[in-house]
C-alpha cells in the first residue's frame, strides 16, 4: 500500500518531551535525517474489516467476539457495526531502531518519536477510508478505541490479529505477552453508527489528562 | 518425486475461501473444522481431486501449539484427523502435511525463539508423518528464519521430502525484506526439494517476479497464486480473476518453466480444473543448475565472481588489544560497532572470527551472528578453525554463510563439508595439506581441485566452492606473492571457480604497509581474485577498489568512482581552539570530544579527565534536563559525546597497561515478555558514562537469567523495565526471586506504565520517573 507519507514535526517535538519549545539545530538535523530513514525504510500497511456487531452487556462481534469493559461498550454505544483495523510501518523499522538503539541512543529517540508520528498518520489514512466506506452506507462513525484504552485489556490484541488475519495479510504479529510485533503499529476499533456522534475527540476527554506529559493543550 | 519427471504437477487451489463461503466466522479457527465437521472438509478436498490435482494441502496451515492453545484440541488431534480427511478424499493421489508459519515474529524482533520455533513445527512434522502424509508443504512463509526452522524441523524429524513456498509482494520482497535471490539461496543451501510462491499476489503480479525466479533456481519451482487481488463487496470479499483467465494465466507459467502449479486465496475446483484442462499437454522444462556463487543474509544477497567482492577484515581479535578485551568482557555492541563502521565504509560481506583461547568461543560466535544479523543486512562469513563453532553458528544463521575455511587435509575436509551440505554456505578453501603451503603455483592448484573434487563427492556443487590461494609475507619470501598471483590465475582458468584473498597478509613487516597491500590489491584483481578480506575503512584499498572497477567497466559511467572522489576536499583540522571539553559535551558535539579528550591525556592523568572535565559537564546537562531547560534528545547526545570522550580515556588506559577501576556493577533488563527496551537503553547510556559496569541482559530476560546475573557477578543494584500493564506482572515476579534468594541488592523500576505506587506495589526498592533519577539513585547506593 502506498500512502504518502507525512510526519508532523510539531507531533514528533512533542513526543519528545520539548512542549512548546522548539528543538536546537543539531537536533532538528537529526529528525530531517529520521525521517528520511523512515521514508527509505517503513513498509506502512493497513487492514481493516468491517463486521456487525451487537451490544448487551459487553460487546460482541461478528457474533463471536466478546469485547470485554465497560468503556468500549459506552464509546460503541449506538453503534451497529465495527471496522476493526491493523496498522504497521514493519520490520525494517524495528531493525532500524535496534541499530541505534544499540549505538546511538539520541538517534533512536528521535527516530521512535518520528515513527510513532508516522503511524498515526497511516491510522488517520485508514480511518478516512473507512469513513468514506460507512458515510456511503448512511454511517458516521466513532473515534479509534484501542486495546490498553480504558477498562479494554491488551489481551484482546490476539483475537484481533486473528479475526483480521494480519500476521498473514500485513506481518502485524501479536506476543504471548500481548504486545505488538512489530512494535510500531496500532490495533482499533471504530464503531458505525446512524446517529451523529458527540465527537470526544482531544486530549482534554482522556482520563490522564491532569497528569499526562505529552498533552496537546 | 518420481511424479515430477514427465508431467506438470498439480496442487489444488484455496480452502479457507471455500470454507468460509461455506459460513465460517473470522475468529473461528478452519483447523477445528478436521474434527467438527470432516465431512466439510472431505468434500472441499474431493472436489480438487476431482477438478484433475495432484496432490491435495491438508488442512493444518495453522495447526501449531500457538494457535491451537485456546482450542480444546492438541496439535496431534488435529493434524491427525486433518491427514485423514485428506487421505480419504486423495486415495492413491498425494497428501502434503500443510504447514504454516507460527504467527508469531522471531526473536530479536519478537519474543518467540528460533529453537522454539522448531520444537513447534517440528511436533507438526512429527504428527503429519506419522498420519501418513506423503511430503511436507512450508507455505505463506515471509521470514527466512522462520522458513528455515520449519525446514529444519522436518528434515530433522522425518524423511518426507520438503516444499517451501513464500509470499511476496509485487516488488519481490518478503516482509522482512529479502528478496528473491536471498530466498532461493537460503532454502536451495537447506536442501529443500522444490520451492516457489504462493499467497498475496495474483498470477499476473507473480509474472516478473517468477522470472527473476527462474534465474536463479536450479529446483523444481511451485507456483500457487491467489485468485488475482482480493476486492471487498458489501463486506465479501473476492478475487478478481475467473477461472477462465487464472488458466489461461497458469498455462504461461508452465511454459515459462514452472513444474509445480495449483492455487491459493480465492481459487476454487473450477480454477484448478481449467488450469489442469489447459496445461495437461504441456511437458515440463528441463531443471538446470545455476552457476552462480552466492551468499545471502536475511535481507540480501551477494554474488562472488562477477565483480570484486569486499569482505571486511575488522571483526577478529588479532593482533587487537582493544577487540581481545571486548571479548574477555562479551562486548557485543563492541564488535557491533566494528560492524557499522564496515556497513558505512562499503564491505559486501562481513568476516566474523571471534576466537580467543580463554572464551568460550562457540558462544561467543552464536551471540555475535545472532546481534549482527538482527541489525547489519550483509551477509556473514563464519570464521573459526573449530568446526563446533561452524555447525552452530551455521545452524542460527539467518542465511546462506560464507564458511572459512577448509583446505586440503583430509580430516578437515571430512569435519566440515558435511555441515555445510545439511544447512548450506559457500566454503573458502585454503591451498594447504597435510604436507603444508606448496611453494609452486601448480601444486597449489591441485590442492584446489582435490578440495573441489571432495566437496563434490559430498554433494556440494563446486559453484560452493572459493578458492583462497594464500597470501605470504614478502618480507619472509619474496617469491611467493608472484606465486599465489600464478595460482589464482590457474585456479580460474582451469577450474573455473570464484576467488578469494587475505591481501593484508603480504606486507607484514614491513613499513607502509597499506602501500603494499593496495598495489598487491591491484595485481590480485588483474589475476582474477573475486573477493578480497580486507579493511574497508583503509583509504588506499579502496581507492585501488574503486579505480579497478572504473577501469574493468564494472562501475558504469565510473558513476561510483565519481560519486566517491569527486568532492575530494584537504581534510580540514577540527576547530578546537576556542572549545573547552565542557562546552564539547554540553553542545553535543559528537566527533570533536575523542580528539580533544586525547589532547587533555596528553598532560593529565586518565582520572583527572574524568573528575575535572567529563563528570562535570555531564552533571551540567543532567541539572538542565531535571529542570526542564534541556530535553530528552540533547541529554543522550552529550552523554554519546562524553562517551567518545571515555573511549579516549579507555584506549589510553590500554595502551598504557593501567588497570581500570569501575564505581561498581549494575545489572540492567527489561523484563520477561517485554520487548520494549528504548527506556533500559537510554539509562544504559547514561549510567555508563558516570562510571558504572552495566551488565545489560538486553530485553525478555528470563527471571532466572537476572538471579544468575546478580549472584555470579555479585551486584548490589538491579534496574528492570516495563513498558505495558501485561509485563508488569513479570517485573513483580523478577523482585520477588531476587529477594527469595536473599541477594543483597536493591533493586530500581522504570518504564512507561509505573508510578510511583505501582512501584511500591510491586515490592520495588526505588522508582525511577526518569533517565537521571536513575543515576542518581546509583549514586546513592555504589
Amino acid at each position: 500500500m502506498v500512502l504518502s507519507l507525512k510526519i508532523d514535526k510539531k507531533e514528533v517535538f512533542r513526543y519528545l518531551g520539548y512542549g512548546a519549545n522548539m528543538p536546537d539545530d543539531n537536533i532538528d538535523k537529526i529528525i530531517g535525517e529520521c525521517v528520511d530513514l523512515l521514508k527509505n525504510n517503513a513498509r506502512e500497511d493497513y487492514v481493516y474489516e468491517i463486521f456487525d456487531m451487537s451490544l448487551e452487556e459487553n460487546v460482541i462481534i461478528d457474533g463471536g467476539l466478546t469485547l470485554l469493559g465497560s468503556d468500549i461498550a459506552k464509546h460503541l454505544a449506538n453503534c451497529e457495526r465495527v471496522a476493526i483495523l491493523g496498522a504497521t510501518l514493519g520490520r525494517e523499522v524495528d531493525v532500524l531502531l535496534r541499530r541505534y538503539s544499540k549505538t546511538e541512543a539520541s538517534r533512536a529517540i528521535v527516530l521512535h518519536a518520528c515513527a510513532t508520528a508516522l503511524i498515526e498518520d497511516v491510522c488517520d489514512n485508514a480511518e478516512e477510508e473507512i469513513k468514506k466506506k460507512a458515510s456511503e452506507n448512511g454511517y458516521y462513525i466513532t473515534t479509534r478505541y484501542s486495546p490498553g484504552y480504558g477498562d479494554l485489556p491488551l489481551e484482546h490484541q490476539a483475537q484481533i490479529i486473528n479475526i483480521l488475519k494480519s500476521d498473514k495479510k500485513i506481518g502485524l504479529t501479536v506476543t504471548e505477552n500481548s504486545l505488538l510485533v512489530p512494535s510500531k503499529s496500532v490495533t482499533a476499533i471504530i464503531g458505525f453508527t446512524k446517529q451523529e456522534a458527540e465527537c470526544k475527540k482531544g486530549c482534554k476527554f482522556c482520563s490522564n489528562y491532569s497528569t499526562c506529559k505529552f498533552k496537546k493543550e | 518425486m518420481e511424479i515430477l519427471k514427465n508431467k506438470i504437477v498439480y496442487f489444488d487451489g484455496g480452502m479457507g475461501t471455500m470454507l468460509q463461503s461455506s459460513g465460517l466466522k473470522a475468529w473461528e479457527l478452519p483447523e477445528t473444522l478436521n474434527i467438527n465437521n470432516p465431512e466439510l472438509i472431505i468434500d472441499i478436498h474431493k472436489q480438487y481431486i476431482n477438478a484433475g490435482c495432484d496432490i491435495i494441502k491438508s488442512n493444518t496451515f495453522g495447526a501449531n501449539r500457538l494457535k491451537l492453545q485456546k482450542t480444546e484440541f492438541t496439535v496431534e488431534q488435529i493434524v491427525s484427523a486433518g491427514i485423514k480427511n485428506a487421505r480419504a478424499a486423495a486415495g492413491e493421489k498425494l497428501v502434503a502435511m500443510d504447514i504454516g508459519p507460527t504467527g508469531q515474529l522471531l526473536a530479536p524482533l519478537g519474543t518467540l525463539s528460533f529453537e522454539g520455533a522448531y520444537e513447534i513445527f517440528s511436533q507438526m512434522a512429527i504428527a503429519g508423518e506419522k498420519s501418513g502424509a506423503d511430503l511436507v508443504l512450508i507455505e505463506t512463509m515471509s521470514d527466512t528464519y522462520e522458513a528455515k526452522a520449519a525446514v529444519l524441523a522436518v528434515k530433522e524429524n522425518t524423511n518426507l521430502p520438503v516444499f517451501v513456498t513464500m509470499t511476496f509482494d509485487e516488488k519481490g520482497k518478503l516482509l522482512t525484506g529479502g528478496d528473491i535471490p536471498t530466498v532461493v539461496a537460503i532454502l536451495e543451501g537447506l536442501g529443500v526439494d522444490a520451492l516457489g510462491m504462493n499467497c498475496g499476489l495474483g498470477p499476473l503480479q507473480l509474472k516478473e517476479l517468477f522470472l527473476t525466479l527462474r534465474e536463479c533456481c536450479s529446483i523444481p519451482i511451485i507456483l500457487n497464486p491467489n485468485a488475482g487481488l482480493p476486492v471487498t463487496e458489501n463486506g465479501v470479499t473476492r478475487y478478481n480473476i475467473n477461472a477462465d483467465e487464472f488458466a489461461e494465466e497458469m498455462k504461461s507459467f508452465a511454459e515459462l518453466g514452472a513444474s509445480i502449479i495449483g492455487g491459493c486465496c480465492g481459487t476454487t475446483p473450477e480454477h484448478i480444473s481449467k488450469m489442469v484442462e489447459k496445461t495437461k499437454n504441456i511437458i515440463p522444462q528441463p531443471i538446470t543448475e545455476k552457476e552462480i556463487t552466492v551468499v545471502s543474509s536475511y535481507g540480501s544477497s551477494v554474488i562472488i565472481g562477477k565483480k570484486p567482492v569486499i569482505i571486511g577484515e575488522r571483526i577478529n581479535p588479532t593482533g587487537k588489544k582493544r577487540f581481545k578485551e571486548a571479548l574477555r568482557e562479551a562486548d557485543i555492541d563492541y564488535i557491533l560497532d566494528e560492524g557499522f563502521t564496515q556497513v558505512d565504509s562499503g564491505a559486501h560481506i562481513l568476516d566474523v572470527n571471534v576466537g580467543l583461547p580463554e572464551i568460550d568461543e562457540v558462544q561467543m560466535m552464536v551471540d555475535a551472528v545472532a546481534q549482527l544479523q538482527s541489525v547489519i543486512k550483509l551477509p556473514l562469513q563464519i570464521d573459526s578453525t573449530d568446526k563446533n563453532v561452524i555447525e552452530k553458528a551455521l545452524r542460527i544463521y539467518n542465511g546462506k554463510a560464507l564458511v572459512n575455511s577448509v583446505n586440503g587435509k583430509q580430516e578437515i575436509m571430512d569435519e566440515i563439508f558435511p555441515i555445510v551440505k545439511k544447512y548450506g554456505g559457500v566454503v573458502v578453501g585454503l591451498t594447504l595439506d597435510e604436507t603444508g603451503i606448496p611453494d609452486t603455483a601448480e601444486g597449489r592448484y591441485e590442492i584446489a581441485k582435490k578440495i573441489i573434487e571432495t566437496a563434490e563427492g559430498y554433494g556440494i556443487h563446486r559453484k560452493n566452492i572459493i578458492i583462497d590461494t594464500l597470501t605470504l609475507t614478502i618480507s619472509s619470501d619474496q617469491a611467493q606473492s608472484l606465486v599465489t598471483l600464478d595460482a589464482l590465475k590457474l585456479v580460474k582458468e582451469r577450474l573455473g571457480v570464484a576467488t578469494v584473498l587475505g591481501v593484508s597478509n603480504v606486507s607484514f613487516g614491513l613499513p607502509g604497509r597499506e602501500i603494499i597491500n593496495s598495489t598487491f590489491y591491484a595485481l590480485a584483481l588483474q589475476s582474477g581474485l573475486d573477493a578480497a578480506i580486507i579493511n574497508p575503512s583503509s583509504e588506499p584499498m579502496m581507492k585501488t577498489y574503486y579505480s579497478f572497477n572504473a577501469l574493468y567497466n564494472y562501475d558504469k559511467q565510473c558513476e561510483q568512482y565519481i560519486s566517491k572522489y569527486s568532492n575530494i576536499a584537504p581534510q580540514k583540522a577540527i576547530d578546537m581552539d576556542n572549545l573547552s571539553i565542557e562546552d564539547i559535551i554540553v553542545r553535543g558535539m559528537k566527533e570533536k570530544s575523542y580528539p580533544m579528550a586525547q589532547k587533555h591525556l596528553e598532560t593529565e592523568a586518565p582520572m583527572d579527565v574524568i573528575n575535572n572535565y567529563l563528570i562535570p559537564a555531564l552533571d551540567v546537562v543532567g541539572k538542565g534536563f531535571e529542570k526542564g531547560t534541556i530535553f530528552l534528545p540533547q541529554l543522550l547526545l552529550s552523554a554519546e559525546t562524553a562517551s567518545n570522550a571515555f573511549d579516549a580515556v579507555k584506549d589510553y588506559m590500554i595502551k598504557a597497561g593501567i588497570k581500570q577501576e569501575n564505581k561498581g556493577k549494575i545489572v540492567l533488563a527489561t523484563v520477561k515478555g517485554d520487548i520494549h527496551d528504548i527506556g533500559k537503553n537510554i539509562v544504559k547510556v547514561l549510567l555508563q558514562n558516570y562510571g558504572y559496569d552495566v551488565i545489560d541482559l538486553g530485553k525478555d530476560v528470563p527471571i532466572e537469567t537476572v538471579v544468575e546475573a546478580v549472584m555470579a557477578n555479585n551486584v548490589k543494584l538491579v534496574g528492570l523495565s516495563a513498558l505495558m500493564t501485561t509485563t508488569v506482572p513479570s517485573m513483580e515476579a523478577t523482585i520477588k526471586a531476587l529477594r527469595k534468594e536473599n541477594l543483597d541488592c536493591s533493586v530500581f523500576v522504570g518504564g512507561a506504565v509505573l508510578t510511583q505506587e505501582y512501584s511500591d506495589m510491586i515490592g520495588a526498592d526505588f522508582y525511577a520517573k526518569d533517565a537521571m533519577s536513575s543515576v542518581y539513585y546509583a549514586q546513592e547506593k555504589l
